[in-house]
């Protein structure tokens, strides 16, 4: 923060200096303004390093949008040098979508640990610890409780739901929630959900979930929750519809409508709150944690026997096909690589499916059986 | 005790110390989501890091008498709580001596670029954070994403200011490394929507 400033010269206006010299020479109290201007600094930055804009105080102001006179300083700055301006534009987008990935408290802690504070204020710290921990335990034994004897009671068995390649499945869970599956997918659940037990899915492949509200007396805390497990993250349902794709180990969750939360596991577990309109697509062994904005409608419009691309790579197009129509993709041509699809296509009909896919990317899909090859198209 | 005229952190601290336990709280409400990110950033414990933060106003509210007015409250607060961080993990004996555990993950949201482009920041970003140090991790959070000045850092990570800068210089150095990599995958992206 000081490291620039005590460096710089400053240069004063001489008609100001000269009223305030008192000819007489007595003590007299003048109140002055001076107008001090920085003359010039004393940075180079004309043989800036990319290492020096990130490491000067007033570029990181500037980033942060303040209105100090560090902000000011880089302002200026760049209005005299044109290439810091332009670097500086590129890095600021660039640190700004480069964020550590969201970590989020436990619904209610904030207010809940203020409460504490409170009440334990003014006793004896090492009480306070005490306290506390036997509250934890207390609470964590009666879960175990619980989930010991649903276990020892309940006639509980899995029930799993798979589709075949270009099959797809609706399937009414135990509390009239709708699940959409997708082709070549496999959602696991109890055939019995608990009153005082999260209602819990486990999903491989791709579905969408129209998740019911619980209502009624029979409604706890607990069976409120609604969680879809996948390898890669958990989904903890507030009540809401979304599309969840987990495959080869990346998760893609499109949010509808309502509130999501996403429990990762990675490292660090973190929690990520969803909000309509977020895609979040998230992989531990791949290290990929994205979150863009799309039209939720349009990840999920295959429910509807429709496929909506927009700026789609014919990478994710080809793995699309292999993944839900079983077809084997040989790309003769790398080219293809190159190509992106916008717009919607039918899926009801193969034949229809391809020959729009070959007509976007002009290039020829032959198919032999389940094998499509793509090539560039003959003359 | 009147509430008007405490926008600022140091109002509410001052109100706190003249015995208005609404600053505090005001104070609490303000921080509690930047605290909590932080400390589990030293420990991915979301019970213990509750707990620091509940020990830690506690002790404000207990040591009322004892505290004085500080320059910037914001830093007070993260240099006091990761002292309590580091006490409270060497007493569960969750941390060593000498071991410093702040590690974070790096999102990239994509709207500046297309998705192929970011999954390739964000793996490379990754590796390259993996490299860094602790501290020198520590260092690039409080600076980019707390923006703490360096003379609060070096006294959040109690090393001399010009320690600090060293260890930033460092970290950067890492840094560019990334933003090489992330500035060719900007121009490539720009280069393929020409083509395309």
């Amino acid at each position: 923060m000081f490291f620039g400033h005590c460096r710089l010269l400053f240069c004063f206006d001489k008609n100001i200096l000269k009223k305030v010299v008192n000819p007489w020479g007595k003590k007299t109290t003048l109140t002055v303004f001076i107008t001090i201007t920085p003359l010039k600094r004393m940075k180079q930055y004309r043989n800036y390093t990319v290492e020096d804009i990130l490491l000067d105080d007033d570029f990181l102001a500037w980033v942060h949008g303040e209105q100090n006179t560090h902000a000011q300083a880089w302002q200026k700055a760049m209005e005299e040098h044109q290439q810091l301006k332009a670097f500086s534009e590129e890095a600021k987008s660039l640190l700004g979508s480069i964020k550590p990935s969201g970590v989020q408290s436990a619904a209610g802690a904030k207010s809940r640990v203020w409460n504490n504070v409170v009440a334990m204020a003014g006793k004896q710290p090492a009480k306070v610890v005490g306290m506390n921990k036997w509250w934890k335990y207390a609470a964590a034994a009666a879960v175990i409780i619980t989930a010991g004897a649903g276990y020892w009671w309940s006639v509980n068995r899995d029930v799993t739901v798979t589709t075949r390649y270009a099959e797809m499945k609706k399937v009414e869970l135990p509390d009239h929630s709708i699940v959409t599956l997708n082709a070549n997918s496999t959602l696991r659940y109890s055939n019995k959900w608990n009153a005082g037990k999260p209602r819990e899915v486990w999903l491989d492949g791709e579905a969408f979930f129209e998740v019911n509200h619980v209502n009624g007396f029979e409604a706890t805390k607990e069976s409120s929750r609604f969680i879809v497990h996948t390898d890669q993250l958990n989904v903890q349902v507030l009540g809401t519809s979304f599309n969840v794709d987990n495959r080869h180990q990346v998760t893609t969750v499109a949010l509808n409508n309502g509130k999501v939360q996403l429990d990762l596991k990675d490292k660090e577990r973190s929690k990520i709150v969803l909000a309509p309109g977020d895609v979040v697509t998230f992989s531990a062994a791949k290290k990929i944690l994205l979150n863009q904005k799309a039209v939720p409608d349009k990840i999920s419009a295959w429910k509807n026997n429709r496929l909506e691309f927009d700026k789609t790579p014919m990478k994710e197009v080809i793995t699309m096909l292999e993944d839900n129509y079983g077809f084997k993709v040989k790309v003769e041509d790398d080219e293809v690589y190159n190509k992106t699809i916008s717009g919607a296509v039918s899926t009801e009909n193969d034949t229809i499916l391809l020959a729009s896919i070959s007509a976007a990317i002009n290039m020829q899909l032959d198919r032999h059986g389940k094998e499509i090859v793509i090539r560039n198209e003959q003359p | 005790m009147n509430d008007s005229g405490m926008d600022q952190p140091q109002e509410m601290w001052a109100a706190f110390l003249k015995g208005n336990d609404s600053g505090l709280e005001k104070l609490y409400q303000l921080y509690f989501d930047q605290l909590y990110a932080y400390g589990f950033r030293y420990c991915a414990d979301a019970v213990f890091v509750e707990d620091a933060i509940q020990d830690l106003f506690i002790k404000f509210i207990n040591s009322r008498h004892k505290l004085t007015l500080p320059v910037s409250v914001k830093n007070y607060l993260f240099r006091s709580f990761k002292n309590l961080l580091i006490d409270k993990l060497r007493a569960e004996k969750r941390m060593s001596a000498s071991d410093s555990p702040f590690e974070f993950t790096l999102a990239v949201d994509d709207t500046v670029m297309e998705k192929e482009q970011a999954i390739l920041l964000q793996q490379k970003l990754q590796k390259a954070m993996e490299q860094l140090t602790a501290r020198q991790r520590e260092a690039i959070y409080l600076r980019f994403y707390e923006n703490f000045s360096y003379p609060e850092i070096s006294s959040i990570l109690d090393l001399s200011p010009k320690a600090t800068y060293k260890l930033m210089a460092r970290s950067i150095e890492a840094l560019r490394v990334i933003y090489k990599a992330g500035a060719a995958i900007v121009l490539w992206a720009l280069q393929a929507s020409f083509l395309f």
